[in-house]
């Protein structure tokens, strides 16, 4: 019995001994039902506008770049971008599904917001107008992801066929659960118009040039870029033109320099900010360049692994073979500079625009190729505006050259018909190379390709002349890109994959 | 600190060892059956603290009271006690115990068990298998030692951990490793990997229910129980053992062969000419090409010919190992102290690791009632990674694995002066084979295991202890990139460095109070009951700067300015647990015992904090029943049967909730936070229960077999459940799928031949495990692809990691085409018509084992290890790579060079201009059988030794590890793979090494 007593005993003395606490919470987050202050709603605020400047950061702007008939694959490039080069994508791709993941992945801290901004302003009336404004914005910044995800994974948008024609799903609400159809391409648009809309009825202050927050001409250069996207070409033009006044076109060849490597410029209407802290925000293209510098000789040599094309770097009218031009970006946005790719020494022309930044270099015999994401630039809307009025049959010629004799080239006189529409085409090529809107320009025109080659790298390019002579026909339908795998896995309510891709699953 | 531990270690010494007392000296010699000395014999005097041990010739010394009665004790023998009646001399000859010869184990909490009374099934792998061993990481001596237990030893990098599996794979989103328990505390894999394996006495896996639902919310993978080395009471003639080894370490034998620049430069010009269409089956064609080619290359001499693999892997790279111990102990106190030192060099340029341990293990009997004890582990451990997928290479070419492999042959080595280059510009990298001066991985590790308890014995059964453990280690790391680093045309010139700094502990305080007592002689029952809290905390940051501009001031303070922000990151977890164990037997004969424990975990929800787990156990010690007893041929014969439940909690420490984090970039120089984490706050333990039926028999007491079969089923199992990329989510953990393991366990231990001079031993162990996925998300799902590019699907019915993908059917002798299974199961040359066709593959291993053979002859031994596992399949991922003529200007292997030529060829690559796919094709047969060790050794006979005092002990040895691998896999390693156990791509191989040691003890 006295055994059983010590025994109970010692039971509850070790029972009465204290234990840990079980309620352990992270400190290094704040758990969603604590997002409650306008402070938290800053904050997300502004965690958005890192999500747009990054998404949209060039270094994510290089595979429809890869695809169509802007560069060649090298032996550098160790397959980075190979299948886009090559046309080898399936709906497997795991980049493609990266690009459709990342976008949507946006989209939905924009819902999550959107509903925590309502309950904290349920929370703080007196905070609710601020937080109304920072809904518009981030509104806005869904609309971008929709129209850049349709930009990829739709047809061009056709007015006549839109009804028809497969969208993308447009979540508008936070639910990770959700499995949502794609819909048509006409919902698609009716999303981003009625975003815009929303985002248009509060903010209207102007802004000026290299604005680091949304205005009223980011949304007007938003909107022309829509409207030439929906073939509306009187609001495109009327949309483009009202931009001009506020951001003038550069006037120097030094000018335009400094635009592209140190991100300063009367021309950007809005741009992410970039210091030395947030450089790893944005992603850079260092694949038309990596650059090494030679001590010795004092120059840069480049084993790119990816090389503009031969009519690419004939459109800059380069004297033969040196880096002489009247076309100011000829020398500073392309260049004709040393190469060295799989022990061969030539001399050819490389995309120099996305060298990085210079102020932000560690050492200026280091490239960064980090450049601030430039959400709009004023000389697009030219281009919107020349390609508008064409279309419409207006007067496309002032725009194109405005802004042609703000590059250092002479106005064109007297051209007409498909000789200016190609003028305006290879004037965005000039302009627009390395940001990504080739291919989408090629299905909004209806147009094909046939790629060719720099003889300089004629010996290190990757691949055979199937793809470095590569032809591939308008009706090809895979000029629109798969959906990815993943999303036909995971969403039975989706609908049909697109055409010219499998669907085996 | 280390300091005044060490100080005090030797104080608490110095008082146990003085205090005998006077009395009359008694001496004799104890002697076995045989009549041979038995060395290390205790002799105590009965109701004292009076005590010796006996010494190398049997012979002991003590003073005792001359009325007292000595009692003479070994292991194996039965004690032996003797009234002293005045006399001086006394001589014990003893005889063997054969009830007695099992040897004790701890199985769950509480005092240990004699193996043959033990319903769990439990396994005991000892110091002899683990001492002497040519790698530092003590889990590879374990490999096919223990029945239903898979070791991968999946890298050569020195300080990387192994895979350990018991009885298949049982978690898809938790961990599946076993909980490993360092007497009795939870420790890492990688605490386990950085400790001395001389350091360990044994190693028990807890595989049943019985046996591990005690450990609750952890056990749901089997327990590893680790028990470190203690003095021996009694022993005051303390053993001084000093051990050196030397290893030489080289690369396995390759099965895949680079090709030489003559076949590579034709098989490129060969793909050319295909490409342009043009008859590449034609020499002059090709020769043409090759012409072509060499000069757009700029290939200047076609007779360089480098084998790069033998060029970067390191050839005889030396370890060697150091270590002193020193055990003893008085009749009240036992001590164990001991050092080591470890130096090892891996293959892979980079590769290096440098170890200091010290252990110190005291126990005393303080008072009849009290005893105290302390185990304290240090441990230094400095390392140097090379750049592979491991670390932080990955699939890069500057990879030096997969470098090895890549680089053209044609790529010189040398620079016309015959200096190596630096850059090797065929290939576009630094030359990998010194990469490790440009880039540099390292880590530092230091480490603390200590526990200490208190046990009090009130009264004669009951023993109440408390324990508290820590576990400790800080871990730093340091990746640098050196302004030197080479490039085509001279260096980087700028530098960059980050250094990170990770701090991990955890406390366990572990109290139970148990009560043995036997009633009416023959019903023996023990109780248990007890409390556990466990508290972890994990805290890391790092942070770097750029723009160092010397090689030789590569620092953190050195740099120009900041790279980001640091980061920074903050974890903690806990438990609290209590538990009740009850045992029971009817006279040695029927046993039934029984556990509960109730569990609660800081990382679920809050409505699923708690579990309760259970088991019940039964075992029928037939050999102790009276018709038996006479039955001289059956030494032992049992049967048992458990069944209990179990829990996995090893999952993240927050994943239950809704996170917003901040950024690490202001914008706009304002805050900024991003939505990090959607959580799940219904996430729940995942729970197993296990049912094993079992039995083992000895014939002769010579050969031993046991025979398990068990079912381990896991339910609300955690898995990522897909979501629809377009919601901005790919998958979120929740308990939902279910999963089952079952086979059965064999060991085999017979003793072929034991006599004076001769032992001759052979074991063998197998297992047979069936896993299934038994459900997956949804209702009537029935299979689900675990990723686009992975080849494997999740299937209900078969295990995880089965291969469904496009079938690879051959090349078409006719055209060249490769051919894959269409929709109507035939063929077809467009891979976009393949089906993907369930291969019946998995990467999981259904069969696996281990056998080996012990002879030893006067001191001469032998020992043979084996390990094998059959049955499981890998992606060779290299030949996508290495096999591949898209890869035009890479290096090659030959076997691409069985590609199709002309009409009626049977071959197994294909026409050159057809892309290779990633397909069925790559995936390998990966069973092998290894031998995992080989070791000859001497031991000098004692005779020998007579004559002098100093030395009472010698050994030399030489072994062998890896020394050959049986398979059909062509990577370089079937050994190694990724997580998923289903990739091989650039990972670094196993080695195998040559080992010379000596053992003296003193």
């Amino acid at each position: 019995m006295k055994k059983i007593t010590y025994f109970i005993a010692s039971v509850v003395a070790l029972l009465g001994l204290s234990s840990c606490n079980l309620d352990m919470r992270p400190d290094t987050g704040v758990l969603g039902q604590d997002v409650t202050t306008i402070e938290h709603i800053k904050a997300l605020r502004n965690g958005l506008y890192n999500n747009i400047v990054s998404v949209q950061s060039y270094g994510n702007q290089v595979y429809q770049e890869y695809y169509v008939d802007l560069f060649n694959e090298t032996m550098s490039s160790g397959n980075r971008g190979g299948y886009f080069s090559q046309w080898l994508l399936t709906a497997s791709d795991q980049d493609v599904n990266a690009i459709w993941s990342t976008y949507y992945s946006v989209v939905s801290n924009i819902n999550y917001f959107l509903m925590k901004a309502d309950d904290v302003a349920a929370l703080q009336p007196d905070n609710a107008e601020d937080i109304a404004y920072y809904k518009a914005e981030a509104k806005f910044f869904r609309a971008i992801c929709f129209h850049q995800l349709a930009l990829r994974f739709c047809k061009d948008y056709t007015p006549a066929t839109a009804i028809t024609d497969l969208g993308i799903p447009t979540p508008t609400v936070y639910n990770p659960y959700a499995k949502l159809e794609r819909g048509t391409l006409e919902m698609t648009y009716k999303q981003i118009n009625d975003d815009i809309k929303e985002a248009e009825l509060l903010i209207t202050e102007a802004g000026e040039p290299c604005s680091t927050r949304l205005s009223k001409d980011a949304i007007a250069a938003f909107k022309a870029q829509i409207a030439l996207h929906m073939h509306d070409y009187q609001n495109a033009a009327t949309y483009a033109s009202s931009t001009y006044a506020g951001y003038p076109l550069v006037n120097s060849k030094e000018e335009l320099d400094e635009m592209w490597h140190e991100d300063s410029s009367t021309e950007v209407i809005m741009q992410g900010t970039l210091t030395a802290t947030t450089i790893g925000l944005v992603s850079g293209p260092s694949d038309y360049l990596s650059g090494t510098w030679d001590f010795e000789s004092e120059v840069f040599h480049y084993t790119p692994a990816y090389t503009p094309e031969q009519w690419i770097v004939d459109l800059y009218g380069f004297e033969k073979d040196t880096n002489n031009s009247k076309d100011w970006r000829a020398g500073t946005l392309i260049s004709r500079e040393s190469l060295y790719i799989y022990s061969d020494w030539q001399t050819g022309y490389v995309l120099t625009k996305f060298s990085g930044n210079r102020n932000l270099f560690t050492v200026p015999t280091s490239l960064t190729y980090k450049t601030a994401t430039k959400l709009f630039r004023v000389a697009e809307m030219y281009l919107i505006e020349a390609e508008a009025q064409y279309m419409n049959g207006g007067d496309a010629l002032t725009p194109l050259n405005t802004l042609r004799q703000h590059r250092g080239l002479d106005p064109l006189t007297g051209i007409t018909g498909e000789e200016l529409m190609a003028e305006i085409e290879k004037e965005r090529v000039r302009e627009l190379i390395g940001e990504g809107h080739r291919l989408f320009d090629l299905k909004r025109w209806g147009k094909g390709f046939t790629r060719d080659y720099q003889m300089a790298v004629s010996d290190v390019l990757s691949g055979s002349k199937k793809i470095y002579q590569m032809t591939q026909p308008a009706t090809n339908p895979k000029f629109v890109w798969p959906v990815p795998m993943e999303e036909l896995h995971a969403n039975a309510n989706f609908g049909e994959q697109n055409t010219g891709w499998s669907s085996v699953q | 600190m280390v300091k005044k531990i060490v100080l005090s270690i030797a104080a608490v010494l110095f008082v146990c060892a003085s205090a005998l007392a006077q009395n009359k000296q008694i001496s004799g010699t104890v002697t076995g059956p045989d009549g041979k000395p038995v060395i290390g014999a205790t002799v105590v005097v009965e109701g004292t603290n009076i005590g010796t041990s006996t010494d190398l010739n049997g012979k002991y010394t003590l003073s005792a009271p001359t009325n007292g009665t000595l009692i003479v004790s070994f292991i194996g023998y039965t004690d032996k006690s003797i009234a002293l009646n005045g006399k001086t001399t006394i001589d014990v000859a003893l005889s063997e115990d054969t009830e007695n010869i099992d040897e004790v184990v701890v199985v769950g909490y509480g005092s240990g068990r004699k193996v043959g009374t033990i319903i769990g099934s439990v396994d005991q792998v000892k110091a002899d298998k683990l001492e002497d061993r040519p790698s530092a990481n003590v889990m590879d001596a374990m490999q096919g030692q223990v029945p239903g237990l898979q070791i991968f030893t999946s890298s050569g990098e020195l300080d990387s951990p192994s895979t350990i599996r018991l009885h298949g794979l049982s978690s898809l989103s938790a961990s599946s490793e076993p909980l490993i328990l360092l007497d009795g505390a939870p420790i890492t894999t990688g605490t386990l990997m950085a400790m001395n394996s001389n350091d360990i006495e044994s190693m028990t896996v807890l595989k049943d229910a019985s046996a591990t639902s005690i450990y609750g919310s952890r056990a749901a993978n089997g327990v590893i129980y680790v028990t470190s080395k203690k003095g021996s009471r009694g022993q005051d003639n303390a053993v001084v053992t000093l051990r050196a080894q030397y290893s030489l370490n080289n690369p396995l034998k390759l099965r895949m062969k680079r090709m030489s620049t003559d076949q590579l430069l034709d098989y490129n010009a060969a793909t050319y000419a295909a490409w342009n269409g043009d008859d590449y089956a034609n020499p002059r064609v090709v020769a043409a090409y090759r012409e072509m080619l060499a000069g757009a290359f700029g290939i200047e001499d076609q007779s360089v010919n480098v084998d790069w693999f033998k060029e970067i892997m390191r050839e005889n790279a030396p370890m060697y190992q150091v270590d002193l111990s020193v055990s003893g102990g008085t009749p009240k106190t036992t001590y164990y102290i001991s050092g080591n030192y470890t130096d090892q060099v891996g293959i892979a340029p980079g590769s290096e690791m440098t170890r200091y341990t010290f252990r110190a293990n005291v126990d005393s009997q303080v008072k009849k009632w009290l005893k105290v004890g302390m185990n304290l582990g240090l441990g230094y451990q400095k390392s140097s990674n090379a750049s592979t997928q491991s670390s932080a290479g990955g699939l890069y070419t500057d990879n030096p694995i997969f470098a090895s492999f890549l680089i053209p042959s044609y790529q010189p080595a040398q620079d016309e002066n015959g200096n190596d280059l630096d850059f090797l510009s065929f290939y576009g990298v630094e030359n990998p084979k010194y990469a490790d001066k440009w880039y540099k991985l390292l880590g530092n590790r230091i480490q603390l295991n200590g526990s200490a308890f208190v046990q009090l014995n009130p009264v004669k059964g009951l023993s109440i202890r408390s324990q508290l453990s820590a576990n400790a280690f800080d871990y730093r790391s340091t990746t640098s990139m050196s302004p030197s680093w080479p490039t085509e045309t001279g260096v980087q010139g700028v530098g960059s460095i980050s250094e990170g700094f990770q701090r991990n502990y955890d406390w366990t305080w572990t109290n139970t109070a148990e009560y043995k007592h036997t009633f009416a002689e023959k019903h023996n029952m023990t109780v248990l009951v007890g409390h556990e809290s466990i508290y972890g905390n994990t805290q890391f940051f790092s942070a770097g700067t750029k723009g160092q501009a010397f090689d030789d001031l590569l620092n953190l303070g050195a740099g120009t300015e900041n790279i980001g922000l640091p980061n920074y990151s903050t974890g903690e977890y806990a438990y609290n647990s209590v538990f009740a164990r009850a045992e029971y037997d009817f006279a040695e004969r029927y046993f039934v015992d029984g556990s509960v424990r109730y569990d609660a975990c800081s990382r679920f929800g809050a409505e699923n904090k708690g579990a309760i787990f259970w088991s019940v156990g039964a075992m029928w010690n037939i050999k102790n029943e009276a018709f038996l007893s006479d039955v001289k041929q059956i030494t032992a014969l049992a049967l048992k049967a458990s069944y209990g439940t179990q829990g996995n909690s090893s999952i993240g420490n927050y994943s239950q909730y809704q996170l917003v984090a901040p950024s690490s970039y202001p914008y706009d120089r304002e805050y900024a936070m991003g939505f990090a984490s959607m959580g799940n706050p219904y996430l729940a333990w995942e729970k197993q229960s296990t049912l094993t039926i079992g039995a083992n028999i000895e014939l002769w007491r010579k050969l031993s077999l046991s025979i398990d079969w068990y079912r381990r089923e896991t339910t609300d199992m955690l898995m990522p459940r897909p979501l629809a990329p377009s919601a901005g989510f790919s998958s979120y953990t929740s308990n939902i799928g279910a999963m089952r393991n079952s086979g059965i366990d064999v060991g085999l231990n017979y003793t072929i031949f034991a006599n004076k001079d001769w032992y001759v031993n052979f074991y063998a162990n197998f297992n047979y495990n069936r896993n299934q996925i038994t459900k997956l998300w949804e209702e009537g799902l029935e299979k689900s692809s675990l990723g686009d590019g992975t080849m494997m699907y999740y299937i209900v019915g078969k295990p995880f990691g089965s291969f469904y993908c496009q079938e690879w059917r051959g090349i078409d002798p006719q055209t060249g085409d490769t051919l894959w299974t269409a929709a109507d199961g035939g063929t077809t040359n467009n891979f976009d018509e393949a089906v993907e066709v369930d291969l019946n593959k998995s990467t999981q291993a259904p069969f696996s084992g281990g056998f080996g053979i012990a002879v030893s002859w006067k001191g001469i031994g032998l020992n043979a290890d084996f390990a094998w596992v059959q049955g499981n399949y890998m992606v060779n991922n290299n030949l996508y790579f290495f096999a591949n003529p898209d890869f035009l200007g890479y290096g090659q292997v030959t076997e691409a060079l069985d590609y199709w030529k002309r009409p009626g060829d049977n071959v197994t690559y294909p026409r050159l201009d057809v892309p290779i796919q990633f397909d069925s094709h790559l995936i390998e047969d990966a069973s092998f059988l290894r031998l995992k060790n080989l070791q000859v050794s001497y031991t000098l006979p004692t005779h020998l030794l007579k004559n002098q005092n100093i030395l009472s002990g010698f050994k030399v040895y030489v072994s062998a590890r890896n020394l050959f691998t049986a398979t059909k896999y062509k990577g370089l390693d079937p050994e190694v793979a990724d997580g998923l156990g289903a990739f091989d791509a650039d990972n670094y191989p196993n080695t195998r090494q040559w080992t010379f040691g000596c053992e003296f003890k003193f």
